[in-house]
């Protein structure tokens, strides 16, 4: 399995307030201070043995807002990276941005600066939804954007939407949906609004200030987000992701998927051979380590076995394709059916043998159907009814 | 020691009337605390306290000088504050030649203590009457005087005015009880007569008796025996409460104190037995000894399978100290393996549940409380039912008895109305009314006992604002027309969920209580039906719908050890369900039926 390099880039010209990522909103003059430190950071994890023997495959620059970083910014952290660690040849590069913050020009430099997929947070065409998540650009700003880099040679754009908005209905939502497939974008990201705990929204919320939407509304728009999407060629392949065949993100696939993954900046967490480990969440703190040439490491855990078993589970079954069975055993070294049999029997009909497991099911040379799961071609996966409740399906392989 | 210098009491009054604080001064003021002031002295279990009831009985033995100069020996003998346990406290009363009847000044005479009273009355105790509270602004003083001395029959100067809290009144109090109390009868020469008014369990010394001596005298290193199971004993100590034990050499006629006697359970220092000297027994024990049995029955089970043999052992060292309790194992379909326990009443039910839970960590979930019926079958054989589950099949039956209770409800005037509806609600009784004054009445009523043991008391507050109090005792059993209540999930009957109903209720009662464990179980992955049934015949249905929508949205390298803890912890939430084929209850399924309006 290959790695991924998740680079965070924390500013913002502005905090939106459904926002729970570590954020840092008018500190600009800070970014080359922290660029240097990130650069440091990977100084130090490129000197260690168990990341300089890692095959990269993928580089993400996450936010905040990564593109209020320069174009030569850019540049600089993906050659020093590229040059400290091992990276193959074809590497997905993704950089977040904000549309009111690229043009053509600034976009084609960022290609040239080895850019190759790009992630719009466009979250919907309706203005006034815009005002209420705080976003500072305008729907028109977002094609715009889009267009740009399309313009600049970008043939691998993504689009964030946000839906399940107080008092959102349908038609708008649809609305939205089919505004942005018209642009004919290779992969969409649309999630459900969430309260995160301590984000201005979810205080706005405790103050009763807007009713959030009901389960039943929420569903009906997922489905509409399913279907829509689908029509156009985008496959739903993760509870909140949809691609064209050939463009599924391969940096977040790592995180589903039990790949190793390094986070570099303040905040990111690092993934490998059930270690994880996360960053320090504050800007000051985090250049000050690594001016001391100390890793900025805030904590960390080594996942049990109990705890690596559920977590095939759940990130194998936030995927559409499911969790592939003999891929679970290989990870945690336990077989799935003898460590789940009886949670099974909650959802399939009783009494299935284990031997029919292991030789059909396992397989793949049957399948077994129900209501919210089914085992077929060996994977276990969530049915359209099942993606709905994923969470609490997942909670009784606890 | 002379019993012309003892003075043995008890103090009669209603919760919050001031009991335990008139209690704290009379021990300062005889400087029995060695005067540093300690709050409610004599409630020592948090719970107690917590509940502002008193539910142990304890003794305490104070020196009073009075006015003239001589110094008494007081016993104050404390009494538990609640229906459930009026046994205990009419063994208490049993142990003393007065009583201080204390009544709120703002609040007048209360049901309860017109039973303790009357029964105070019933063991030839004198009566010292105390007006507490008299300082508060809400005080009437003139009103509750006169309803004192109407109960009573007395003058109206032999009333104290008191008030606890300030220290007022205490020392005309203390000599009152030296002047109008009569001492013991002086029974030296006899065999040895102690009656047990209280016991405790002591983790080092066993059960503790607390005892009043009758007859003779109790003397360290004799052979002592205990009438109700003929066992006998060594004592190896004896002596007076003072908050703590005070060794003597001996216990004399007219003393109150404790022994110790290598008992290893409770069980065997029955409140109410007599203690006789094993060499010279004397021919009978004192009168009045009665079993105490439970009245309300309910299952306990271990929220968790696991912890069965922990709520075993639980229990059994529960019952070294609380012999009312009862207990056997109980096999429930839906609720596996637990136990079927006997109380005096709800609250007592409530304590051990508590204690359960607090003093022992056990998860514990309880099921519906019932009363023991007895079902006579066809072929004359009768049954008795503690459990629902128990009830012989429709076709075999006879009839079924059910116990009935006298209760007395003393409730201002304005509210005779609201009582009676509740009282019809409750398939009640009317007997008679007696007027106490012209503002309050006595209300005596008859019910049956399963129609009191819920939430009668709560609900007699409510609708009389919190004025009605309430006493009652057990009558006898009597037929009634009751059907038995099957609750079903998905098609499987839940056996923990039975409920036995009388006929005209059970229509009403099943459509409630299917509406009621809809609102309770939580939506869950799969629908989830509903039913009531009497016998085959199913009479309401509901259904809990199945979860619409539980999933996270975002889930990348930041969010993935987050998300695992909160599915960790929700699953950590479910384990306090009781798991029932598919369906997951939470405990408060099991106790819908309390929860009905």
């Amino acid at each position: 399995m290959t790695a991924g390099l998740y680079i965070h880039i924390p500013f913002c010209e502005i905090r939106c307030g459904y926002c729970d990522f570590f954020t840092a909103a008018n500190q600009e003059e800070q970014i080359p201070a922290y660029l240097q430190a990130i650069c440091r950071e990977i100084d130090l994890y490129s000197g260690t043995q168990e990341w300089q023997q890692q095959q990269f495959s993928t580089l993400y620059f996450g936010g905040g807002t990564p593109s209020l970083l320069t174009p030569t910014q850019i540049y600089d952290v993906i050659t020093h990276a590229q040059k400290r660690f091992s990276f193959v040849s074809d590497s997905e590069i993704t950089l977040e941005a904000n549309p009111n913050t690229v043009n053509t020009a600034k976009l084609a430099a960022c290609r040239h600066a080895g850019v190759n997929r790009l992630s719009l947070g466009v979250q919907s065409i309706h203005e006034n939804e815009l005002k209420f998540l705080d976003r500072d650009h305008t729907a028109k700003q977002s094609v715009s954007a889009f267009t740009a880099a399309q313009a600049a040679g970008f043939d691998n754009i993504s689009l964030d939407l946000i839906y399940s908005l107080p008092k959102q209905q349908l038609q708008q939502w649809r609305q939205t949906l089919t505004h942005v497939v018209e642009l004919a974008p290779q992969h969409i990201s649309a999630y459900s609004l969430t309260y995160e705990e301590g984000t201005p929204l979810s205080t706005q919320l405790r103050k009763g200030r807007f009713a959030p939407a009901s389960d039943e509304r929420q569903r009906t728009l997922q489905l509409a987000a399913i279907d829509i999407l689908g029509e156009h060629g985008l496959e739903q392949y993760e509870i909140s992701n949809y691609a064209k065949p050939g463009y599924r993100s391969r940096h977040n696939q790592k995180y589903w998927d039990g790949s190793p993954y390094l986070g570099l900046g303040a905040s990111s967490h690092s993934y490998l051979d059930n270690r994880r480990f996360w960053n320090v969440r504050n800007t000051a703190a985090y250049i000050s380590a690594l001016n001391q040439e100390r890793l900025p490491v805030h904590g960390s855990e080594i996942l049990t076995q109990d705890e690596n078993e559920f977590e095939s589970v759940y990130l194998g079954l936030r995927q559409s394709r499911g969790l592939q069975l003999t891929a679970f055993e290989q990870k945690t070294g336990v077989p799935f059916f003898q460590r789940y049999s009886s949670t099974l029997e909650k959802f399939f009909p009783p009494n299935i043998k284990q031997e029919q497991f292991q030789k059909e099911l396992l397989g793949g040379s049957k399948s077994l159907n129900a209501d919210l799961m089914q085992i077929c071609d060996g994977y276990l996966r969530l049915t359209r009814e099942g993606i709905m409740l994923c969470d609490a399906i997942c909670s009784e392989f606890v | 020691m002379q019993t012309n210098k003892i003075r043995n009491f008890c103090i009669i009054a209603h919760i919050d009337h001031g009991k335990s604080t008139l209690a704290d001064r009379m021990l300062e003021y005889t400087g029995t605390l060695g005067h540093v002031a300690v709050d409610q002295v004599l409630d020592d279990m948090d719970l107690e306290r917590e509940r502002g009831i008193t539910i142990k009985a304890h003794s305490v033995t104070m020196q009073y000088k009075t006015n003239d100069k001589n110094t008494y020996t007081l016993n104050l003998i404390d009494t538990p504050g609640h229906v459930d346990f009026s046994y205990e406290v009419s063994r208490s009363i049993a142990a003393c030649e007065g009583a201080i009847l204390v009544v709120d000044a703002s609040q007048g005479v209360e049901a309860q203590t017109i039973s303790n009273l009357y029964l105070a009355m019933e063991n030839d105790l004198t009566i010292i009457p105390v007006l507490n509270k008299v300082d508060l602004q809400s005080a009437q003083v003139e009103v509750v005087s006169k309803q004192v001395v109407d109960i009573l029959g007395i003058e109206p100067e032999e009333i104290i005015l008191a008030s606890a809290k300030a220290g007022k009144g205490i020392k005309e109090i203390l000599e009152a009880v030296v002047e109008r109390i009569p001492p013991p009868e002086d029974l030296a020469d006899k065999p040895l007569r102690a009656l047990i008014f209280d016991s405790i369990f002591d983790s080092y010394r066993g059960a503790i008796a607390y005892v009043r001596i009758f007859e003779g005298e109790l003397k360290t290193g004799s052979q002592i025996k205990f009438f109700s199971t003929g066992k006998t004993f060594e004592v190896a100590e004896t002596g007076h409460m003072q908050l703590r034990r005070i060794k003597k050499n001996k216990l004399t006629v007219g003393e109150v104190g404790y022994c110790i006697a290598g008992v290893k359970q409770v069980e065997d220092t029955k409140v109410g037995d007599t203690i006789t000297s094993a060499k010279k027994p004397a021919s009978e024990p004192l009168a009045g000894y009665e079993e105490v049995k439970p009245m309300v029955f309910s299952g306990l089970f271990p929220t968790d399978n696991d912890d069965y043999e922990e709520l075993r052992s639980s229990l059994e060292r529960l019952k070294l100290n609380d012999s009312s309790l009862i207990y056997e194992p109980e096999t429930s379909q839906a609720l596996g393996f637990g136990f079927r326990c006997g109380f005096l009443g709800l609250l007592h039910m409530e304590i051990i549940q508590e204690r359960l839970e607090r003093e022992y960590n056990l998860s514990i979930l309880t099921t519906v409380p019932s009363v023991e019926y007895k079902a006579y079958t066809k072929s004359g054989e009768c049954i008795l039912v503690d459990n629902p589950t128990l009830m012989p099949a429709a076709g075999e039956l006879d009839y079924i008895e059910e116990p009935f209770i006298s209760a007395d409800i003393i409730v201002p005037t304005e509210y005779i109305g609201n009582i009676m509806k509740l009282s019809m609600d409750r398939r009640g009784t009317y007997k008679n009314t007696e007027y106490i004054d012209r503002t309050r009445a006595n209300l005596h009523y008859e019910y049956p006992l399963a129609e009191i043991i819920f939430d009668f008391y709560d609900k007699l507050k409510s609708t009389s604002r919190g004025y009605a109090s309430f006493d009652y005792h057990l009558l006898d059993y009597r037929k009634s027309d009751l059907v038995k209540l099957d609750l079903m999930l998905n098609g499987e009957p839940v056996d923990a969920l039975s409920y036995i109903v009388h006929k005209d209720k059970s229509f009403d009662w099943g459509k409630k209580i299917c509406s009621k464990l809809k609102e309770l179980i939580p939506r869950q992955l799969f629908e989830v039906a509903v039913q009531a049934a009497i016998g085959h015949k199913v009479i309401a249905r509901t259904t809990v719908r199945a979860m619409r929508k539980n999933v996270t949205a975002k889930c990348y390298g930041g969010d993935i050890s987050r998300k695992r803890k909160l599915l960790e912890r929700q699953k950590e939430g479910k384990k306090r369900m009781k798991q029932v084929g598919k369906v997951e209850l939470p405990q408060e399924a099991f106790l819908a039926i309390l929860k009905i309006e």
